[in-house]
């Protein structure tokens, strides 16, 4: 494939689902160079404890805490296809931070990973091919069909759309349970700003009676507004971080990570964007102000005679 | 003091609750606005307090136009000079006695320490310090009553006004409402009571009463 036009390089690579029985669960196998310079070093980024001194595989938590559940502690023993064992030992655990992506997976030397799938020499799972002319991907496509009939050829646009149908489908799921939290909060907006009750009402008309100016009242009523939705606020980011951080997101975690029954539990891992919290907060708690204060206003500018009738 | 002159008030609908008033209240009497119910003896109360406007005339109080006060104003001058007895006793339910008592000075810059020593005389005067902090929705009519004078009386005015103060007290009640009316006049307050109940018609400590009927004295 070197030999067509416009195709830089060609990296063969080897990786596989190992399906762990005991367990019930599948995990991702992946080869890599790992004394590769270029490798090594980004690994060792990722790791919890930067060590690759020996040969041995370096897995995801999830991986790591169902090989301790099932009393693998420092290494693996992997079936081959015949029948015999193979002995991996672990020499590193992905950090978690990068568990979302990294859980379920298992990196070790390349030569490794053809042994436990049982490959031939010459044998890759895929071959990835590097194309600098974006221009030149379809005639090379059509060459490598014509030299190999029954391959199957994906491009990174490929895998781009079908991850963007992926989470086209998610999050128009989560787009629907956020339009209908945003519908809800408007009603009760809408509701509050067309008008205060009489109970309220009353009140602002015995406060004015007093003596209060209507400064007076907008104060003490920004004052209450302010406190009901700031702690509003504070009880919603604080339950929606226990759902997610503490119960583990039941239901949606499903919808999230998709067929993860086959694959080992993991953990979400803990992150705040601030950019989002204060959308958040700017979009719920001055609106609910707005909303209490402009009908306290018309009402405290208004006669309150009633209140002495 | 307080003077009512050429006063009409015309609601939206071209409906005369108030036609051609003219009375004149000097300072330290107690007058009674008597009339049957929808006669207009709320909305003179309104009028006095600042609390609307009228559509023609004048109301003039300390020689201050209230009719021509801006809202801000009248309000200011309600805190000065105006106590406020009502018939629903219009007490803020979810506040203690001592809160209600002392809410029309919250928004004063008076000192914290004084608006204490008042509230705590009256507490005592009308026998309620026990009550202090107890929320106004527990307590019973009688007390209720007291809370709604010890309020009246916090921001120290020189005018009371209260609107069928006895309507929804029984006869005990009322008759020691008349007692503390009788002692509030002694200290010189100037009162104007809106009623048409019959215990106040024969009082000797009454100076004047005015009587209405569908929205002209009488
Ligand atoms: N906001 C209003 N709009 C129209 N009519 C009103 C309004 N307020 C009071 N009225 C009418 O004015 C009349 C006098 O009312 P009010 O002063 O409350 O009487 P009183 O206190 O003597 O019972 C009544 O007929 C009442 O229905
Ligand atoms: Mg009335």
């Amino acid at each position: 494939m070197l030999d067509i036009n416009g195709v830089q390089s060609v990296i063969p690579r080897y990786w596989g689902y190992y399906y762990f029985a005991n367990a019930g669960v599948n995990f991702s196998v992946v080869g890599v160079d790992i004394y590769d310079k270029a490798y090594s070093k980004t690994l060792d980024n990722l790791l919890q404890t930067p060590k690759l001194d020996k040969e041995g595989m370096v897995v995801g938590k999830g991986v790591r805490e169902i090989f301790n559940q099932n009393y693998y502690n420092e290494y693996f023993n992997f079936v081959k296809s015949d029948g015999s064992l193979k002995r991996v030992d672990v020499i590193g655990v992905f950090d978690t931070n990068t568990n979302l992506e990294s859980n379920d997976m298992i990196f070790m030397p390349k030569e490794l990973v053809k042994e436990i799938f049982d490959m031939q020499t010459n044998y890759a799972t895929d071959i990835v091919l590097e194309v600098p002319n974006k221009n030149e991907i379809p005639s090379i496509i059509s060459k490598i069909k014509q030299i190999y009939p029954d391959s199957r050829v994906i491009t990174q646009d490929d895998i781009r759309v079908s991850y963007q149908n992926i989470f086209d489908y998610k999050s128009g799921l989560f787009l629907s349970l956020f339009v209908i939290a945003i519908f809800t909060f408007f009603i009760i907006i809408y509701d509050r700003a067309s008008g205060l009750s009489s109970h309220e009402k009353r009140e602002i008309g015995i406060l004015k009676a007093l003596g209060w100016r209507i400064d007076d009242i907008l104060a003490w009523k920004f004052y209450e507004a302010f406190i009901i939705s700031f702690s509003a606020f504070l009880i919603a980011l604080i339950t929606s971080l226990f759902y997610v951080y503490i119960l583990q997101a039941p239901l949606l975690r499903d919808i999230f990570s998709g067929y993860s029954i086959l694959k080992p539990s993991f953990e979400l891992p803990f992150t705040l964007d601030f950019g989002m919290l204060s959308i958040i907060f700017f979009l719920s708690v001055p609106i609910y102000l707005a909303a209490i204060i402009i009908p306290s206003w018309k009402i405290a500018s208004s006669d309150v005679d009633e209140v002495i009738r | 003091m307080i003077t009512f002159k050429n006063v009409n008030k015309i609601f939206a609908n071209d409906f005369y609750a108030l036609k051609d008033i003219n009375f004149h209240i000097k300072q330290g009497e107690l007058v009674l606005l008597k009339g049957a119910s929808g006669s207009g003896k709320s909305t003179i109360l309104s009028l006095l307090a600042g609390l609307s406007k009228p559509s023609s005339g004048e109301v003039v109080v300390f020689n201050k136009h209230i009719s021509k006060l801006p809202d801000d104003f009248a309000s200011l001058f309600r805190r000065e000079h105006i106590g406020f007895i009502f018939q629903k006793f219009n007490l803020i339910e979810n506040l203690s006695v001592k809160e209600n008592i002392i809410t029309p000075l919250i928004p004063s810059n008076l000192e914290e320490s004084i608006i204490d020593q008042r509230c705590e005389a009256l507490l005592k005067r009308f026998d309620i310090e026990e009550k202090r902090d107890v929320l106004v929705k527990k307590l019973s009519g009688g007390e209720q009553q007291r809370v709604v004078i010890a309020r009246a009386l916090i921001n120290e005015p020189r005018i009371i006004i209260a609107d069928e103060p006895t309507a929804n007290l029984d006869e005990k009640l009322s008759q020691d409402f008349i007692l503390y009316l009788k002692a509030l006049k002694e200290e010189g307050k100037t009162i104007i009571v809106a009623t048409h109940d019959n215990l106040f018609f024969d009082l000797d400590f009454i100076d004047k009463i005015i009587q209405m009927k569908k929205g002209v004295i009488l």
